[in-house]
């Protein structure tokens, strides 16, 4: 039973989970989970309510896989529910959610080389005084892994107006990069 | 321009790098499916249909293997009960009585109506004129048995 479960594809877990089936559900659930924590958690900054809004995510996705299209990949669909639960969330909560710059810095990212520490501490600077839209879009594409076009469907913004968010995001790490270097 | 492009490309590589390794720190405890599991009981529980009502809604908004979108379901809805319109109401009106009339030249006439239902057909009213001159006759059946024949013969 399990040897069958792990040469099913996808497509195959996929029509399965329309269908109904719990096991299909909890397969693509352990599959997808991190990437859609890791997601929300640098949305919100907060483990607990990160964790709460992925479970949020998922039961949407039990509740409206019917409307999903068969034959398209399945992660942009999930990060775009979570986006949506996460936006929604914030618009609910603005006054109590814990900033990602506290969060980030109790929780240091484990690095080894000492160049690396140092460019991890710009680059996490520079992501912290994004603005809000621009820091989205970057950690779509970048952590996220979505292309252009599944990122601008899963915030809800024109190809261009993402890309160009992007280039400025990026501008900005750079310029700064050259500035410490400078000094 | 050359240099520019490549330093935005080893920006972006280490936007990635820096990703990947929050990625590797960013992982959800272990009891999430167990948590999830349970919500989704307690969701399945509250919605429980109580009524047909609820039942058919539950259908109709469920997951399902193939994906109908709601316009598609009204045009294949209309379709059916226009189909089931014209095969009941309309083939019940047309077809189901039959009048007819047949006069010859000596003055003699005789007029039937038909009716229809399911595979026999009734004879329902039958009138028999003779306009020659001599004699009008009606002739009236005995409806009560539904397996009559009428048979006529004319003399001079």
């Amino acid at each position: 039973m399990i040897e069958q479960e792990a040469v099913l594809t996808e497509a195959e877990i996929i029509r399965r989970f329309q269908a109904g089936d719990r096991e299909a559900f909890r397969t693509l659930v352990e599959k997808y989970q991190n990437v859609l924590y890791g997601t929300a958690y640098l949305m919100i900054g907060n483990r607990m309510v990160a964790e709460d809004q992925v479970q949020e995510a998922f039961l949407s996705a039990w509740k409206g896989i019917g409307s999903f299209r068969t034959g398209c990949p399945l992660k942009p669909w999930l990060i775009r529910t979570l986006v949506n639960k996460v936006l929604s969330y914030r618009r609910a909560n603005s006054k109590t959610i814990i900033s990602l710059d506290t969060e980030l810095v109790a929780d240091p990212v484990a690095v080894d080389p000492v160049e690396d520490i140092e460019l991890s501490d710009q680059l996490q600077r520079v992501l912290q005084n994004l603005p809000e839209e621009q820091r989205q879009v970057v950690l779509l594409r970048y952590f996220t892994g979505l292309s252009l076009a599944e990122t601008s469907a899963a915030v809800g913004r024109r190809q261009g107006t993402v890309k160009s968010q992007i280039h400025r995001a990026l501008e900005q790490l750079k310029n700064l990069i050259e500035h410490d270097k400078r000094q | 321009m050359k240099d520019e492009k490549n330093n935005f490309t080893n920006i972006e590589r280490k936007v990635q790098k820096f990703f990947q390794k929050q990625a590797d720190s960013l992982k959800v405890n272990k009891d999430l499916w167990p948590k999830l599991e349970s919500r989704l009981d307690e969701k399945l529980k509250d919605t429980e249909p109580h009524n047909t009502k609820g039942r058919l809604w539950q259908w109709l908004a469920g997951p399902r293997l193939i994906a109908i979108s709601a316009s598609v379901g009204v045009v294949l809805i209309m379709i059916v009960a226009g189909l089931l319109w014209l095969t009941t109401n309309n083939s019940a009106n047309i077809m189901n009585n039959v009048s007819i009339q047949w006069t010859s030249k000596y003055g003699v006439s005789f007029s039937c109506d038909v009716e229809a239902s399911g595979l026999n057909s009734y004879v329902t009213n039958f009138e028999f004129q003779n306009n020659s001159g001599k004699d009008t006759e009606t002739i009236a059946p005995d409806w009560s048995d539904k397996t009559n024949t009428i048979d006529i013969s004319f003399s001079q």
